[in-house]
């Protein structure tokens, strides 16, 4: 699961204005140490407990969406799809529990995140969606 | 009859005479027929009337006809007796010739049921105390012991400590008691091999109400109850699958907020050195913890293998170095053969089972090397691996496989089943055996690749 850096390096974040990330995990230590990790990378990172939370408080959509897989129950498909209409130009990861079934065939831009993960890793990871563009992320599941 | 005829006409004998008819009609009583006398009493008739008129001159006519007719009488009368006894020989022996022809036609019956009984079924008779005194050629096939070991022994031999003292001593309570008992029960062959047998033990009993003789009369029910075992193995696997399922994610995701959360604190400047440390070790043990949660799911509930074409030398390469590795130290010699035919299996599935038989023969406590034999056998891969260390105690080698059974003090029990789990998922098959001279052996069989 070595995120290839082919397309490019990413040079945004810690120098220029900051990617912006939105954490949508029910979990409430998944979301703060998933923030408290992306801001001391340099990232700006906010919390939501739900989706609807997040969608309320956006001025601007965010670079990316880190969202749990079955956030609040959710059918997948149907929360890509809330996502997509809600911030058509951010980059999807999704975070899903290790083993656990991610029924997405057709959404081959999205990058899965499995739980427990490493902080660094999921920095790499985000770095690594942040530079490439949408259609060179494959799933890794 | 005729001498006896011409000393009768010649000489006046008087009353003596019958005796000399009787003597032939007496000779009938060593053979012939039951009615012959009756013919010779005839034909001394004849011959005494006959006498009668031959007589010479000299005689008196009439107290010799008195005479003769007495001396007819006499004839007569042990004719009929001789005859009677004839008679009665004959139909004795004719009696006696119906009861053998049914004696030998029943004897040939139960010979011939004997015969279908053997065919069928194993059978074994004992005597009163449980001694072996018949095994039928069945009974030496399954069990593998010869008939001369069998014979003399007690049941005990084919024991395999499966059933408990009650289940033997409630049997033994049944047939002492003159019942006939039925159940199933699992034996042991010589090589160490289980069968299962349907059992039923009919009791003869002796004059007096005791038992003589056990008949027990079996079948090979091992089919049966490996198809029943799987069945039950597998519904209780499905439903440990979803079960661990349910709970591995109920635990995995608190797990990843405690883990990322700790993360978070460490790198905060203000901790200190040794809070570090103690945080250090936190996530460590967070991630044994998620091993181990990873463990039972790979076991309850494993992915379906992808079957494939694979060098079976390089997959046994990688494990033995990835075995030594994490074995550390301790871990003598892995001696891996310089050849290996390729197998059909899931290049990952069959890494892991190598690695983890490996690590087994490591931590075995040998500091001799552990060699690595394979051979093809009937599109079979066999590959074994054999340690010199304390092998196993465990009188049934099939126990280690079952999950959480476990002899180390660390580790989830799941090592072996894990093995068997993923072994069976390619179609293979897994045994543990004792090594002669001591240390275990582990067989792992799995399907050769045919075609080039």
């Amino acid at each position: 699961m070595n995120p290839t850096s082919s397309c490019g390096k990413f040079r945004g974040g810690r120098t220029e204005i900051p990617a912006s990330i939105v954490v949508i995990d029910d979990e409430p230590l998944v979301r703060w140490s998933l923030v408290a990790g992306l801001r001391q990378a340099g990232f700006d990172a906010v919390p939501a407990a739900t989706f609807e939370e997040s969608s309320a408080r956006g001025q601007r959509a965010p670079d990316i969406v880190l969202v749990d897989v079955r956030l609040g129950g959710r059918d997948p498909v149907n929360l890509m799809e809330q996502i997509r209409s809600f911030a058509p130009g951010s980059r999807i990861l999704l975070l899903a529990v290790e083993g656990q079934d991610v029924p997405l065939s057709g959404w081959s831009d999205v990058d899965v995140i499995r739980k427990p993960f490493d902080l660094a890793a999921v920095v790499r990871r985000v770095e690594h969606a942040l530079a490439c563009p949408p259609h060179d992320v494959k799933m890794a599941v | 009859m005729g001498l006896i005829f011409w000393a009768d006409a010649m000489t006046p004998m008087g009353v003596a005479v019958p005796v000399l008819y009787v003597a032939p009609v007496l000779l009938f009583m060593l053979g012939g027929w039951y009615w012959e006398p009756l013919v010779v009493a005839a034909g001394a008739t004849v011959l005494i009337v006959a006498g009668t008129y031959l007589k010479p001159a000299g005689e008196l006519a009439s107290p010799g006809l008195v005479n003769r007719v007495l001396e007819t009488l006499v004839v007569w009368i042990s004719a009929g007796i001789v005859s009677r006894y004839r008679w009665t020989l004959v139909r004795w022996a004719a009696q006696h010739e119906v009861d053998r022809a049914a004696r030998e036609r029943s004897m040939q019956r139960l010979e011939e049921i004997r015969q279908a009984l053997d065919q069928a079924a194993i059978v074994a008779a004992t005597d009163q105390r449980g001694v072996i005194t018949y095994a039928n050629d069945k009974f030496c096939e399954i069990s593998q012991y010869s008939r001369e070991e069998l014979l003399g022994q007690t049941h005990r031999i084919i024991n395999s400590g499966y059933h408990s003292k009650d289940f033997f001593r409630q049997l033994w309570t049944t047939i002492a008691g003159g019942e006939v008992w039925r159940g199933e029960i699992r034996n042991r062959a010589k090589n160490g091999t289980f069968y299962w047998v349907d059992t039923t033990i009919v009791p003869f009993l002796d004059a007096s109400g005791k038992p003589r003789q056990y008949l027990a009369i079996r079948s090979d029910i091992t089919q049966r109850k490996r198809a029943e075992a799987k069945l039950a193995e597998q519904s209780a696997l499905a439903q440990l699958g979803q079960l661990a399922a349910v709970v591995a994610h109920e635990v995995r995701n608190p797990l990843a907020g405690v883990r990322g959360t700790l993360q978070v604190l460490r790198s905060r400047a203000a901790s200190s050195e040794s809070d570090r440390s103690v945080m250090d070790a936190m996530i460590a043990r967070l991630d044994v913890l998620n091993n181990k949660v990873e463990d039972i799911l790979r076991f309850a509930r494993p992915r379906s293998p992808v079957l494939e074409r694979i060098d079976l030398k390089s997959v046994l390469v990688d494990a033995a170095h990835s075995a030594m590795a994490s074995a550390g130290p301790s871990c003598p010699r892995i001696d891996v053969p310089s050849n290996a035919p390729p197998i059909v299996g899931d290049r990952e599935m069959v890494r892991d089972v190598l690695l983890n038989v490996l690590l087994n023969a490591c931590q075995s406590g040998t500091s001799e090397p552990i060699e690595v034999w394979v051979t093809e056998n009937a599109g079979m891969t066999v590959v074994e691996i054999a340690d010199r260390g304390a092998g196993f105690a465990e009188q049934d080698p099939e126990r280690l496989f079952e999950a959480f059974h476990t002899t180390k003090k660390s580790g989830t029990g799941l090592g072996l089943a894990i093995v068997r789990r993923l072994v069976l998922l390619q179609g293979g098959e897994v045994s543990l055996l004792s090594r002669e001279g001591g240390g275990a052996i582990a067989r792992i069989t799995l399907p050769s690749a045919t075609t080039p």
